[in-house]
């Protein structure tokens, strides 16, 4: 009797192993999915970068030095390594610069008004947005995983088995993280 | 060390409590809650499923029986029967009997003992629920197999044209939301209705198609697009597209019933019935299977221009015998009929509302992580409230749209006018509200209001069943919802409910909603019993005449 109540514990114990493993397992691996999704929307506002300046080209001659400001931007963003903290940083630099650019444009109506440059100012819109709720997902993500390798009991299992903790997405410029100035 | 926010002298007074609503909650308190309301539902709606299943079987219990008895009978004739099988059925004939002539004589005889009744009864009970059951599954395994859901809807709708900023802009926000739920890109169609409305049609998360009105890029702002689109894909997300499947295939099933019995008088349903088996034998489209399941539940709708009242009102017009002959099936038929009318309004209708309304509550709150923006949706939904309405020919779905029957459909002009209102601060009454839009229409900016009009006439003809409870929640309590998950949103004065329409309500309404539902299930017995009475006595005489013959 006594024999068969161990093997009855100790199999839901291997069970429970078993399903929270494959739980842990299949957390990580939408973490990691998330990240390829953040990686695919950058990749997105770089390709979308140099359509911009060549669009505006031919209107801002002499405001230059922006231009040139925000091609350098592009090319350390993609110069970046995999380095989260690093790449949120050139990243975050690449989004200044543009949001920069884009309010420059305001002061050109004939530019602002124009067919293509309104669509690639909703495309730019848009790859914001998505770059946004990408990192928004790959954090939530991130919160689970973590929440679920952490808790007890499951960190006695996330140790052994190698599920290490994973980084949230935050961003790393001290401007961008000060508290905005809301006027109510 | 202190904490932030830690009171360090005692003397202090004490802080002020942080502005806005007291009952805050989080998106995910909110979606927690709504799951769980979810499952209390689901039994209570497995459980009304059931108990209309057992009235139900009641109705089919004597033409059935009276079936098997003849099959039986015919078999012993014409070859053998097993004769335990022939004891069996005479037993339960002696056992029903005995129960009857204890209800039925006035010195009562005494009952059969407690376990042959129970025993009658389940045997009574469960050859119909068997049928129903099967049937159920049949058409919701052929309608999943289909991967229809309301595809139809989207025929009237358009693959949208990239090139127009507005659809580029609808295009950009449903993709941008997919990758906030971290969810496949669903398919958008865009509608051109006047009344701004959204929707997500399909059978599963997979297939998902959103369908937008083309008005929405104008009304809305770009916030409320995302909140609205969130929406959508929160509910696809979230599988409702599987629960509204599942609701609709219970109506299926009746339908299947309904066309079942009806099929030997007529074309109409021998059609529905000839469609429902090529699409089972022969993979047909998604369009096609919603085809059929409208013909289906078509049956339940106008139940005067059923096949079988169509051929005895045309026997009765040519002075035949044939109604006299048909009585019992037309008995049968109306029984059915009522059974299936009465307990889906009484019972499981106002269930699945609930349950599809907190489906509802649901969404919103997971479009509420997903944008993390309570305001962009309070707003959203304040709009279409206004210039939002059901779209003309969806209505039969209006189920799986943002907004329903409580959307007002103004005129455009008239609710960006009572928007700009409502941002200055000042909510207009509902008088205004009426006024603007009386004074649009009398400058001949109707087509919105009219269409708005027809569509709603439309689903209340079509409703299935009572149609009591609206399968949206109320839009105040959506609202006060967000606004516990964070929305700025003013609410409108609440209206108190005076005394006097409370002592209304619970003396004269109550009484009288219960007295009405009394009446409708006195009158569902009273058709059970005419039922039993009438097929009985024509399954007697087939026997007499097979006797005869013999």
């Amino acid at each position: 009797m006594e024999m068969w109540v161990a093997i009855g514990i100790a199999v839901l114990l291997g069970l429970y192993v078993i399903s929270s493993f494959n739980r842990l397992v299949s957390l990580r691996y939408r973490v990691r999915d998330a990240w390829a999704q953040i990686d695919v929307q950058l990749k997105r506002r770089h390709d979308l970068v140099p359509n911009l300046v060549n669009a505006v080209k031919g209107y801002m001659d002499h405001e230059r030095n922006v231009l040139e400001s925000v091609t350098r931007a592009r090319q350390q963003a993609i110069a970046a390594g995999s380095n989260i903290n690093e790449r949120a940083a050139a990243e975050s630099a690449l989004s200044i610069s543009t949001g920069k650019l884009i309010a420059l444009v305001e002061a050109y109506p004939a530019l602002r008004a124009s067919e293509s440059m309104m669509a690639l100012q909703e495309e730019l819109a848009s790859t914001e947005n998505r770059i946004a709720f990408a990192r928004q997902f790959y954090n939530d993500c991130v919160m689970e995983y973590n929440t679920g390798r952490g808790t007890f009991p499951r960190n006695l299992l996330a140790g052994p088995f190698g599920f290490g903790r994973a980084e949230i997405f935050a961003l790393e410029d001290a401007g961008e993280r000060a508290v905005p100035q809301v006027r109510v | 060390m202190t904490l932030p926010g830690e009171i360090t002298n005692p003397t202090d007074p004490a802080p002020a409590p942080p502005p806005g609503p007291v009952n805050r909650s989080t998106f995910f308190e909110q979606q927690k809650r709504n799951r769980t309301a979810t499952w209390r539902l689901f039994v209570l709606c497995v459980f009304a499923v059931f108990c209309s299943g057992m009235i139900l079987s009641l109705v089919l219990a004597p033409p059935l029986y009276g079936l098997a008895v003849l099959g039986l009978v015919l078999a012993k004739k014409y070859g053998s029967v097993p004769p335990a099988l022939w004891q069996w059925f005479q037993d339960l004939g002696t056992a029903f009997m005995g129960i009857m002539n204890h209800f039925a004589n006035d010195p009562k005889p005494p009952l059969p003992p407690l376990d042959v009744v129970v025993y009658t009864a389940i045997a009574i009970l469960v050859p119909g629920m068997i049928l129903q059951f099967l049937l159920w599954l049949a058409i919701r395994a052929l309608y999943l197999r289909a991967g229809a859901g309301c595809v139809l809807l989207t025929l009237g709708a358009r693959a949208p044209r990239l090139e127009d900023l507005k659809e580029k802009r609808l295009v950009d926000v449903v993709e941008e939301m997919a990758i906030a739920g971290g969810v496949e890109s669903p398919k958008v169609m865009i509608l051109d209705s006047a009344a701004a409305n959204a929707a997500v049609v399909g059978s599963s998360r997979h297939d998902a198609t959103l369908v937008l009105s083309r008005s929405l890029a104008e009304e809305l702002s770009r916030d409320e697009l995302q909140a609205v689109v969130g929406h959508l894909i929160a509910s696809a997300g979230n599988g409702d597209l599987r629960i509204a499947m599942t609701i609709v295939s219970v109506y299926q099933a009746f339908g299947l019933l309904d066309t079942l019995v009806n099929a030997p008088f007529g074309p109409r349903s021998r059609h529905t019935l000839w469609r429902l088996l090529h699409m089972a034998l022969w993979k047909r489209g998604a369009a096609d299977a919603d085809e059929v399941s409208q013909l289906l539940t078509q049956g339940l709708r106008d139940s005067d221009r059923d096949d079988l009242t169509v051929r005895v009102e045309r026997s009765e017009q040519k002075r035949g015998c044939l109604s006299t002959l048909l009585l019992p099936v037309v008995m049968f038929n109306a029984s059915l009929k009522l059974t299936m009318a009465v307990i889906s309004g009484l019972a499981f209708e106002p269930v699945a509302a609930l349950l599809w309304r907190t489906r509802r509550y649901l969404a919103d709150a997971t479009a509420v992580q997903l944008t993390r923006n309570p305001d962009a949706l309070a707003g959203a939904l304040q709009s279409l409230a206004e210039c939002g309405g059901l779209i003309h020919g969806g209505t039969w779905a209006s189920h799986l749209f943002i907004v329903g029957q409580e959307a007002r459909g103004m005129p455009p002009e008239v609710a960006r006018r009572i928007r700009e209102m409502r941002k200055t601060g000042v909510k207009p009454t509902r008088e205004e509200m009426m006024k603007m839009a009386f004074e649009a229409m009398a400058r001949g900016d109707a087509s919105i209001v009219a269409e708005e009009r027809s569509a709603r006439d439309e689903t209340l003809e079509q409703a299935t069943g009572a149609g009591m409870v609206s399968f949206h929640p109320p839009l105040e309590k959506r609202l006060k919802r967000l606004q516990a998950q964070g929305a700025h949103y003013a609410a409108g004065g609440k209206r108190k409910m005076s005394v006097l329409v409370w002592a209304i309500v619970v003396l004269f309404l109550g009484p009288l909603l219960v007295l009405a539902s009394a009446a409708m299930l006195a009158a569902v017995l009273m058709c059970i019993m005419l039922n039993f009475v009438f097929v009985a006595a024509a399954f007697g005489i087939l026997l007499a005449l097979v006797r005869l013959i013999g």
